[in-house]
């Protein structure tokens, strides 16, 4: 036998870091070893890996976020469900629905034709469930102006750099440099204001990486123009936009609500195919979509959809 | 020390290079106000019992779009995460520090095995945060699949503490002289009786100091937890196991700062959340200083 | 017999019964496991621990960040199919050629990577020559700003300063080394930035020149109390020498202590350095993100820039796991690890030269 001849003290000390050892190893090793449910089990429930039955989490566009933040206290009131909530863009709110992180994902924009590409590849059906009307609402400053008035053209040709000066754009407006603004690449709005209006090659003088950045460049840059949603635009300027027929409209409740402004969009949560009923998912959507839910997306800024 | 006086030039009285030379203390000092000024002037005007004890309201989570005057709320969860983040972070550091402190100093030899050690120890003091971050999230989160959570905060801010706690327990366990060692080994005790029972009480004050330096660090981390353990809201406040992320403090200042999309409407509830923050962090320091210099009174009689 | 000699005389020692033995184990084994769970044994594993942390790090690094260092390492293929499609107009398909698995030369890549001169996500461009660029700039700004108020600081702290201020002086300038970087980066993002924009008559005032200032702000004190304490701790016979050679104050400062400090001196600003190099948050919130390098000219500091560690912090919250993107934001964490280590062991061998020299601090 191994005569240690250890005193009884010594041999506490062993025995207490072996059990502390093993304490550690399985604090560490429980989560890793820890047999997730099975698969579909865990799709009828709603949840993903990493998540518990009580969880949600939902990630994604900036301009979808007071959205999900006005909802998700109410909802933890009705339901008892935890709702963890941060930003990351579209791109995150897509990509974590398509490499099954998340079962939802706040998104402003239709999927790009890679994220349909990565989806079908993973197995996964990218659905958008609409919650909210949005309008990508074109702000300005220009001093001394009261109202501004633009056609699509005008604005492609703003954003593409063939007017640089603001009596470019109208006669009437005074000879200085138009200020572009823009968001940064990963953004929605982005995608959404170029698809909208058009735009497929820009030229900005500056690029901000949010909604309210844009506003507060605007309205501290003279002779500047930028876009930003429609919950932004309480003290800025907003242009009224003429549609095709030529009518110009400016961004409010009820031009939006009735389609009238040109340049509406819908905010979505994307999620991975129709969600099944009884999950939490659903629950959420079905929660965000009631009057209750529509009430808080009015409050959130942004218009409601039912 | 004090029987020596202090050795001046022979010129006395304020010349020329006195008032030189204070021009740039004078300058430190005034930015140091100014900072301190700004955040406690403006964020006084919001700090109330409210927001110090209540929870996220309308106007935190999506401003004031309608420009309706809704209410801020408090931020009562995220000191609560801020403190449950530290406090696991100082479990994790503490005892790992003191006794890498202790075999450094006390049985290691001259060496290059000895310098080795000290120079990974204040190699990892100089490791970025943003760096720890990123190993927090491909590590903790993914490869141990902890998820942001709690656990994984605990872990990240417990290894950025570790360096401080073993650095200034060192610096403590060095100060005390070799007589009181060889006392205590010549009365038959065995080293690590000494270690435990003579020289750790002594060097207590330094392992305080550096235990209460490095719950200031980690009180004010943000770029570890930025993706490993904060999330911005969650609609249980306060995590109810340590798989959940938290809501903290620098987390909350640096979203509302920047990312949030009411950066503007919310200003002076940021920097309420900065006074809070450098209040809470500030008191740490103060109160190690005062330590430190309550040991240092002490040690002068030996 | 089969049994070798050594392992039959083992077999007879244990069977054997109330006889003193010899114990073989004991002497192989047990000593061994005797010393590991000793008190020595088991602190030292504990320190042992801080070195496990590095390797750790450093191994989590490297192994996100190979994609991106392999997929560079086949620049000339990767560049060509990328310039092919954007020319077919078809950049919504780039990411596919990240798919493709290319195990390029890892040194190539190496160098492709840091020697890149665009950083665009979007379009699969991951030269991190901007970054670099934006931290030179922020960095050697704030240098340039604190470390003649450092050290000038440092001397009048410790020659010229009377007992009384300097007691209330030397912690006060401790705090200012424990406020939040977080909160140094707001008070500049709403102070500081707003108040630049004003002067200089700039649309946003959210440049490097901003981080400069915000960043000379939080490593003044790294600055003032090193050197303080190298100041310090010339020994005494140096200034009574010279003050008995009939130098004045100044003169001594000027020709004797600092020669002598200087060690401690250019270890503190190594120091200060590498705390700079590493410093997200604040440089984060002032320094505008745009990850361009900046003109070498009048404009340097009042361009906006993008530092690695604001590179990594801002785009990390958005990238997918698994993306090149993601692998190449593990590089640039490697790109500052490997940086931030050479700065610390050229401090740690200054400082221990400076100790060797000295004997310590007073």
């Amino acid at each position: 036998m191994i005569a240690l001849n250890l005193p009884r003290k010594k041999i506490a000390i062993i025995i207490m870091f072996i059990l502390a050892m093993v304490a550690v190893s399985m604090f560490i090793i429980y989560p890793v070893i820890y047999i997730k449910p099975q698969a579909d089990l865990q799709q009828s429930l709603g949840l993903y890996t990493g998540q518990s039955s009580d969880t949600i989490n939902i990630a994604g566009s900036t301009t979808v976020l007071p959205i999900t933040l006005a909802e998700a206290p109410l909802f933890h009131a009705a339901t008892g469900i935890n709702v963890q909530v941060s930003a990351g863009g579209s791109g995150l709110g897509y990509s974590n629905v398509i490499d099954r992180i998340s079962p939802i994902g706040a998104v402003s924009r239709s999927p790009k034709s890679s994220e349909l590409i990565r989806a079908s590849a993973n197995g996964v059906t990218l659905h958008l469930n609409a919650v909210a009307l949005d309008a990508i609402c074109i702000i300005w400053n220009i001093p001394g102006q009261v109202n501004l008035k633009l056609t699509k053209e005008q604005v492609v040709n703003i954003y593409s750099g063939v007017y640089t000066r603001w009596n470019q754009v109208n006669s009437s407006l005074p000879a200085e440099t138009i200020w572009v603004i823009g968001r940064e690449p990963n953004s929605g709005t982005r995608e959404s204001f170029e698809k909208l209006f058009g735009v497929s090659a820009t030229k900005i003088n500056q690029e901000v990486t949010n909604n309210q950045d844009m506003v507060f460049s605007v309205l501290g840059t003279p002779y500047s123009i930028g876009y930003c949603s429609f919950a932004y635009t309480q003290y800025v300027n907003t242009a009224e936009i003429a549609n095709d027929s030529g009518t110009f409209f400016a961004p409010t409740r009820e031009n939006i609500r009735s389609g009238a402004y040109p340049a509406t969009r819908e905010l979505y949560y994307v999620t991975n195919g129709v969600p099944i009923p009884g999950s939490i998912v659903d629950m959420y959507i079905k929660f965000v979509l009631s009057p209750i839910g529509q009430s808080a997306v009015e409050a959130a800024g942004y218009v409601a959809i039912m | 020390m004090k029987a020596e006086k202090e050795l001046t030039a022979v010129t006395k009285g304020v010349g020329l290079g006195e008032i030189l030379f204070s021009i740039p203390t004078l300058l430190i000092l005034a930015s140091f106000i100014l900072i301190m000024g700004v955040v406690i002037i403006n964020g006084a005007q919001v700090i109330n019992w409210e927001f110090i004890t209540g929870t996220p309201g309308a106007r935190m989570l999506y401003g004031t779009p309608l420009g309706l005057p809704l209410s801020y709320g408090g931020i009562l969860p995220m000191i609560f995460g801020t403190l449950a983040l530290v406090s696991g972070a100082i479990c994790i550091a503490v005892p790992l520090g003191i006794l890498s402190a202790i075999y450094i100093n006390e049985y290691l030899h001259e060496g290059r095995l000895k310098s080795f050690i000290i120079q990974t120890i204040s190699n990892l003091a100089g490791v970025p945060s943003i760096v720890f971050g990123l190993f927090a999230f491909a590590f903790f989160c993914k490869q141990l699949d902890f998820g942001v959570s709690l656990l994984s905060g605990w872990l990240v801010l417990g290894f950025m503490a570790l360096p401080i706690i073993v650095k200034s327990t060192e610096e403590a366990l060095k100060t005390i002289p070799k007589s009181f060692r060889e006392a205590s080994l010549a009365l038959g005790a065995t080293k690590w009786e000494t270690i435990t029972k003579t020289v750790l009480p002594v060097a207590a004050p330094g392992i305080s100091t550096g235990t209460i330096l490095g719950i200031g660090r980690v009180a004010g981390e943000t770029a570890a937890i930025l993706f490993a353990a904060a999330v911005f809201y969650q609609s249980n406040l306060y995590p109810t196991n340590i798989f959940q992320p938290v809501m903290a403090l620098t987390y909350h200042l640096y979203y509302e700062a920047t990312t949030s999309p009411f950066a503007a409407v919310n200003r002076p509830y940021e920097f309420g959340t900065a006074l809070v923050l450098v209040g809470l962090v500030l008191l740490f320091v103060i109160f190690a200083i005062y330590i430190r210099n309550k040991g240092l009174k002490r040690r002068k009689g030996w | 017999m089969i049994l070798g000699k050594r392992l039959r005389e083992l077999l007879k020692n244990f069977m054997r019964f109330g006889a003193p033995r010899i114990d073989v184990m004991r002497l192989k084994v047990a000593e061994p496991l005797k010393r590991l769970f000793s008190p020595e044994g088991l602190t030292g594993l504990c320190a042992l621990s801080s070195f496990i942390i590095t390797m750790l790090i450093l191994f989590f690094l490297v192994q996100q960040g190979l994609p991106i260092i392999q997929e560079m390492g086949y620049w000339q293929y990767g560049q060509y199919v990328t310039l092919l499609l954007k020319e077919m107009g078809l950049s919504d398909y780039l990411w596919l050629h990240a798919l493709i698995q290319v195990n390029g030369n890892i040194i190539i890549g190496f160098v492709n990577f840091v020697s890149g001169s665009t950083w665009d996500p979007s379009s699969y461009e991951f030269g991190i020559l901007p970054l670099i660029a934006g931290t030179i700039t922020v960095v050697g700004g704030a240098l340039i700003i604190a470390v003649p108020i450092g050290i000038l600081s440092a001397i009048h702290l410790s020659e010229y300063c009377p007992s009384k201020i300097r007691n209330v002086v030397k912690p006060v300038i401790e705090l200012l080394a424990g406020i939040p970087s977080v909160v140094y980066g707001f008070v500049g993002l709403a102070v500081l930035v707003p108040y630049i924009a004003n002067i200089f008559n700039l649309r946003s005032g959210q440049t490097a020149l901003a981080g400069a200032i915000i960043l000379s702000i939080m490593i003044l004190p790294t600055i003032v109390s090193i050197s303080e304490d190298a100041i310090s701790s010339v020994p005494k016979s140096y200034k009574e020498a010279s003050f008995a050679l009939g130098a004045t104050h100044f003169q001594t400062v000027r020709k004797v202590l600092l020669p002598a400090a200087i060690s401690g001196i250019t270890a503190s600003i190594i120091l200060a350095v590498g705390r700079a190099l590493g410093e997200t948050m604040a440089v984060l919130m002032v320094c505008g993100g745009v990850a361009n390098i900046p003109p070498l000219s009048l404009e340097l500091f009042f361009t906006s820039v993008k530092p690695m560690t604001a590179a990594i912090a801002a785009e990390m919250g958005e990238t997918a796991v698994g993306t090149l993107h993601y692998s190449a934001l593990f590089g640039v964490g490697l790109v500052l690890f490997i940086i931030t280590y050479i700065v610390n062991f050229v401090a740690d061998t200054i400082n221990a030269r400076f100790k060797k020299k000295f004997g310590g601090v007073r």
